[in-house]
């Protein structure tokens, strides 16, 4: 079985064991795996969970580490290896949807109105990076939207949209898809029907 | 019979219900529950797009607190040989705990008519739902009483339905043929 230009998203929620599984999964494409680390350490828990993932991942990975512009990070250092594992989607989205907030004069919160265009086109280049890249890719993304968005925070409800919005799509172009429940997976396109007919 | 379809924001819950009415054969009574704000153009647009999506030949009916009709109304006297598409559950009770904020014990009677008037339907419907209960519990009172009301609603409603969906980025799990009935 070749896993050249193989896509596969692994979507979930808050540790539901989304990270883990790609990782397996990203494992039995091959031997060496470029780890695409995305995350902003933030905080300390933030610092935590990134140095305890790093430990959990094989010597024999490497690991990039871009916020956003993937694309060209790839672009520009083309990687050896036949395996990509980016995670996560959902941290390019939320660095970017921060990058877009300011405040206005009167110090309310606004959010640059051009911040989908840019979401779309980070998605756009990655996704043509990866039709010219002949290598596997594995995306880690969050299923944000089964809860109720907080008032008291900033965009979460626009967060939210977009992030969707970016999941579907690499959905309905990647072979495999898993939405992670408790650390089980379901497999999507084995058990799921299309809601648009192919 | 009732198809109940549940799932995240922007998954495809509304396109997979149009392409069930569609595939039902019958004439669409299409019920939009969702409020207009014209002051909110982001929502303004996806009702637009909603209804640029939808078939010219289906019937619109509006539930939508003081222009519509009532659902209930609508759910109870549809028709046997009509498919009934309700979009959505979450629109429609964000409406009726607007309208009756004073009065939480009318929300009750207006749910527990709401599913009576399922109860007694004999037109094929298919009603679009949404998850809400699987983030953090919400911090203000309003958020958790419409979790709370809505995830109860849903679940009568799927016990009751024949076919039940959760759709999660463009894929339809159907939770009749994998889920096991916990009562």
């Amino acid at each position: 079985m070749t896993t050249k230009g193989k896509l596969v998203l692994v979507l979930g929620g808050a540790n539901s064991g989304k990270s883990e599984f790609a990782e397996k999964l990203a494992a039995t494409f091959g031997d060496r795996v470029l780890f695409v680390a995305t995350g902003s350490p933030v905080d300390e828990t933030m610092r935590l969970r990134i140095a305890q993932n790093r430990q959990r991942r094989p010597l024999t990975w490497r690991t990039l580490e871009t916020g956003t512009n993937i694309a060209r990070s790839l672009a520009k250092e083309p990687p050896d290896e036949a395996v990509i594992l980016l995670d996560s989607l959902s941290s390019i989205v939320s660095n970017l949807v921060l990058r877009a907030r300011s405040r206005d004069e009167s110090g309310n919160e606004k959010i640059d109105a051009t911040v989908g265009k840019r979401v779309a086109a980070e998605i756009d280049a990655l996704l043509k990076w990866h039709g010219g890249a002949q290598k596997a890719l594995v995306i880690v993304s969050d299923e944000v939207g089964m809860g109720l968005a907080s008032p008291d925070m900033p965009f979460a409800a626009e967060y939210a949209q977009l992030l969707a919005a970016q999941n579907r799509r690499i959905a309905d172009e990647a072979e495999e898809v898993y939405l992670m429940i408790a650390g089980m997976p379901l497999d999507l396109r084995k058990i799921g029907r299309s809601p648009d007919p192919a | 019979m009732i198809t109940l379809i549940t799932g995240p924001v922007r998954a495809g819950k509304s396109a997979f219900a149009e392409r069930l009415a569609i595939e039902s054969g019958l004439r669409v009574l299409y019920v939009a529950t969702a409020q207009w704000d014209p002051s909110d153009a982001e929502w303004m647009a996806r009702i637009q797009h909603h209804r640029e999506r939808r078939p010219m030949n289906w019937q619109l009916l509006e539930t939508g607190s003081g222009r519509g009709i009532d659902l209930q109304i609508c759910v109870r006297e549809a028709p046997r040989d009509a498919c009934l598409l309700v979009d959505s559950l979450g629109t429609w009770l964000a409406d009726e705990m607007q309208v009756n904020a004073a009065d939480p014990q009318r929300i009750d009677a207006r749910i527990e008519g709401l599913l009576a008037a399922f109860a007694g339907c004999s037109a094929e419907v298919v009603c679009v739902g949404e998850e809400t209960g699987w983030g953090l519990v919400p911090e203000y009172p309003a958020g958790r009483l419409f979790r709370d009301h809505l995830g109860r609603l849903q679940a009568r409603l799927a016990r009751r339905a024949g076919r039940a969906y959760l759709v999660v980025s463009g894929y339809a799990i159907d939770l009749k043929a994998m889920g096991k009935p916990i009562s």
